[in-house]
């Protein structure tokens, strides 16, 4: 039997953050969690690179525009699918990823993208 | 011969003569003697003058929007246009003969001084306000140009009123700010309403039968989210009704220490997520009119605001009678405020970090209920590291408690 995929979510609301935890882990996900870009980029650090991150862009202490820009000078990161969830209107900044998914996100399209991604990078 | 010879001569003689008397004419002029010459043409004699020589500039000068003003070098007015007199609000005739530094603001008579000063010798400009009889100020730009007449000096002054342009800058500072405030709130509205349409989500999948701990647990988050959205909502209305100033008070006498302890209970729960731990120093017994539940609002909103800035640190809540006022203080040990933001965190919506949550009101909202409670709100950087905010506010004429 293969390991279950693992997903990094970067959101620095915990309301958001646990809910999408909950969802993920009842479709049989290993999760782990960061409430901004630094403590993900900690985190990256440590531990076996995800199958794919669900990253938040409006974050304190670093944000997710920076946490991209990071992680793709990072060889050993830089090929790790992000799925962006924004939240920010159009005239935002815009972001080099796999995936945006506009908030609100449905369950449907959180777990679609999830899918797809964690296939893609087996 | 002799015949033709002689009426020569006295054409010439005649033309010698007006010569002379038209280079003494012009000697006449130049020196000033002569205010009006005759002139005699095929329509008749025509009569033309200094003053008519000047018209042309006068009307020009008069159909300017910009004031013209003319200084003896001591800065006495000699002349001024009508657009000059209509910008400082006075009759045209009781403008001259005044000394110029009189119509500007008055936080800025010395500035003026100093720039007719400088006017005196060499091409100068500056922005400033000018006031008028109704105490009304308008912004202007005031240009200096000294010119010689005469062997004489005269300042000449163009003012060009800026209140348009000014007006134009702030309406679009408004639209800037709308804009960002539409942005920041449809931000904070879609994470809450991401959370709660994910419950839903959840909640379909769930059977409540076999799930009904999850299944009532997620029900209660999702009604959470929707709570969230109604408290971000009513801030926003809020927002609108102090700016229409339609925030009224209900007052009675309270006991501040008394709000203050029920406020810091009921955001135990919430210090406790960030692990931060409150510190109390309640005098007892400070009384003070206010309205209890906007109070609260003002208070909590600081308190948040220090948990949200400065999370796993110790929070400071203090509140003693300072003479006929009540100083409440709420100090937190966390990143503290940059020196320049201590008043602008006040604004609507601004936000001490750019990239932080929220709507940017919470302490506008703050400062506007103390405001109006006769009180005041100011920010400090506290000694060591983090922020101070100190409340202060007007104690009841008459204490209840003895």
């Amino acid at each position: 039997m293969t390991r279950s995929p693992e997903v990094l979510l970067i959101e620095d609301d915990c309301d958001l953050a646990d809910v999408i935890v909950e969802v993920l882990q009842t479709e049989g996900y290993r999760v782990n969690y960061a409430p901004d870009g630094r403590a993900a980029l900690t985190l990256l650090a440590q531990s076996k690179p995800p199958d794919v991150i669900l990253l938040d862009l409006m974050m304190p202490n670093m944000n997710g525009w920076e946490f991209r820009a990071t992680q793709l000078g990072d060889a050993r990161l830089a090929k790790i699918p992000v799925v962006v969830l924004s939240a920010t209107g159009e005239t935002a900044r815009p972001i080099d990823a796999a995936l945006v998914l506009r908030k609100p996100v449905t369950l449907d399209a959180l777990l679609a993208a999830v899918v797809k991604f964690t296939k893609a990078s087996r | 011969m002799k015949a033709t010879r002689a009426p020569i001569k006295f054409e010439l003689d005649e033309l010698r003569r007006r010569l002379q008397e038209a280079e003494e004419t012009l000697e006449a002029i130049r020196g000033g003697e002569v205010d009006a010459l005759v002139v005699a043409g095929p329509e008749g004699e025509r009569v033309f003058t200094l003053h008519g020589a000047e018209h042309p500039y006068r009307v020009l000068v008069e159909s300017m929007n910009e004031g013209a003003v003319s200084l003896t070098p001591d800065g006495t007015i000699l002349y001024c246009n009508g657009a000059f007199a209509r910008m400082i609000d006075t009759p045209l005739d009781t403008v001259m003969g005044h000394k110029f530094n009189e119509f500007a603001a008055p936080e800025e008579i010395e500035a003026l001084t100093r720039l007719i000063e400088r006017g005196r010798s060499h091409a100068i400009r500056a922005e400033m306000s000018l006031g008028s009889s109704s105490g009304r100020r308008l912004p202007t730009q005031i240009s200096l140009n000294p010119v010689e007449l005469d062997g004489g000096e005269v300042i000449g002054v163009v003012v060009t009123d800026l209140s348009e342009q000014r007006h134009k800058e702030q309406a679009q500072e408004a639209v800037r700010l709308r804009d960002e405030f539409l942005s920041i709130a449809s931000h904070e509205l879609r994470t809450p309403l991401s959370t709660l349409i994910l419950h839903l989500g959840l909640l379909e999948r769930l059977n409540p039968k076999d799930d009904s701990i999850r299944f009532s647990q997620s029900v209660a988050k999702a009604r959470g989210q929707a709570d969230r959205m109604t408290e971000l909502i009513n801030r926003l209305l809020d927002v609108t009704r102090i700016a229409s100033g339609k925030l009224e008070l209900e007052l009675a006498t309270h006991d501040l220490g008394e709000i203050v302890l029920g406020i810091v209970e009921q955001m135990a729960e919430e210090a406790r997520k960030v692990h931060c731990e409150f510190r109390l120093h309640i005098e007892e017994g400070i009384m003070a009119r206010c309205d209890r539940f906007r109070l609260e609002q003002a208070i909590v909103n600081v308190i948040s605001n220090a948990l949200k800035y400065a999370p796993g640190r110790p929070i400071s809540v203090s509140l003693e009678r300072r003479g006929t006022e009540a100083v409440l203080a709420i100090e937190d040990r966390g990143v503290g405020i940059d020196p320049n933001a201590l008043t602008r965190i006040f604004n609507r919506f601004e936000r001490a970090a750019s990239q932080s949550g929220g709507l940017g009101l919470g302490l506008y909202i703050a400062r506007e209920i103390i405001n109006q409670h006769g009180g005041s709100i100011r920010a400090e950087r506290r000694r060591g590291a983090g922020s101070r905010f100190s409340i202060t506010l007007p104690l009841s004429a008459k204490p209840t408690s003895s």
